[in-house]
């Protein structure tokens, strides 16, 4: 383990244990349906990012193809498609 | 049933993922991963330096890799390791590395631009009709970067050139930082997607 990563697991821990322990305090403590719904929406983010990288690669290669415009296939996978991954998963998880 | 098997794919996935996550992060798994892409740099003499493009800024100037890979271009042919220098790079980038080079002291005859060619696939085809059919040239210096060189040699090599790699930049292969593994994480993602693109289509 680096030393970065040392830091930023202990300032995660710290905040964390300061969050449960508050939240104890104030007598809420579903923390365990909290990691599910972590899990659950981490999954379906790549799960929509997937389905977003799938649909983007045949519609930049039909562009490349039909216009007169050169598209890569990394411009499939921008940082702003799991951005948008996520919003989907939020809103659809709801 | 349709939630239900929804909702289990994405508890797996999600655990799936976060489970990379914290190796990808946290681990040294990236850099490993990273150096099976690396080829050693051969850096001899050939008939012909070869740098590949990467991209031109908006206003057609080079931005930081473009001007990594052209410098080291450059320096060879300063060191006498060939009499041609071949930019590469739409929209402006073979022609903005040409004035550079130049600028640096290349003699202009010996720099050839090629400007018209978006993947590396299509750098490679042009490379042999322009340097091997016209030119009559068999040998290059390849300048890349360090996670491009594997895809970029076998394309020249199936092309009919004898390659000698000037791998550059070797030290991105190795991240300390979490946040630099992501990033590393991503690019060996990326070049590993080609690269397995490229066989698929029996490119390599």
């Amino acid at each position: 383990m680096t030393r970065v990563g040392t830091l930023v697991l202990v300032v995660v821990t710290i905040t964390s244990a300061l969050a449960c322990a508050l939240g104890r305090r104030r007598g809420v403590s579903r923390l365990g349906a909290a990691v599910v719904m972590l899990v659950e929406t981490v999954g379906a983010t790549v799960l929509f990012f997937a389905a977003n990288v799938v649909i983007g690669v045949p519609l930049v290669i039909m562009a490349r193809r039909l216009t007169p415009y050169y598209l890569t296939l990394y411009d499939a996978s921008d940082l702003t498609l799991l951005i948008l991954s996520l919003f989907q998963a939020t809103t659809f998880e709801a | 049933m349709m939630l239900r098997a929804w909702v289990v794919a994405c508890r797996v996935t999600g655990a799936l993922t976060l489970a990379a996550f914290f190796i990808t992060a946290f681990t040294a798994v990236p850099n490993r991963v990273a150096w099976r892409l690396y080829v050693p740099p051969d850096v001899r003499p050939a008939d012909a330096i070869v740098v590949l493009a990467v991209s031109a800024n908006a206003d057609g100037s080079l931005g930081t890799a473009s001007l990594q890979r052209a410098l080291a271009g450059i320096q060879l042919y300063r060191e006498g390791l060939a009499s041609r220098i071949v930019f590469l790079g739409m929209h402006g980038e073979a022609e903005a590395r040409a004035r550079l080079a130049v600028s640096l002291g290349v003699d202009r005859g010996a720099i050839l631009t090629e400007g018209h060619e978006p993947t590396t696939r299509d750098e490679a085809k042009r490379m042999r009709a322009v340097l091997h059919e016209r030119l009559g040239l068999r040998s290059v210096l390849l300048v890349t970067d360090v996670f491009h060189m594997r895809r970029a040699r076998a394309l020249l090599e199936r092309a009919g050139f004898i390659v000698r790699p000037a791998t550059m930049d070797q030290g991105a292969l190795t991240a300390e930082s979490p946040e630099a593994r992501l990033r590393l994480t991503r690019t060996v993602g990326e070049e590993l997607a080609a690269l397995g693109y490229y066989k698929l289509f029996h490119y390599l």
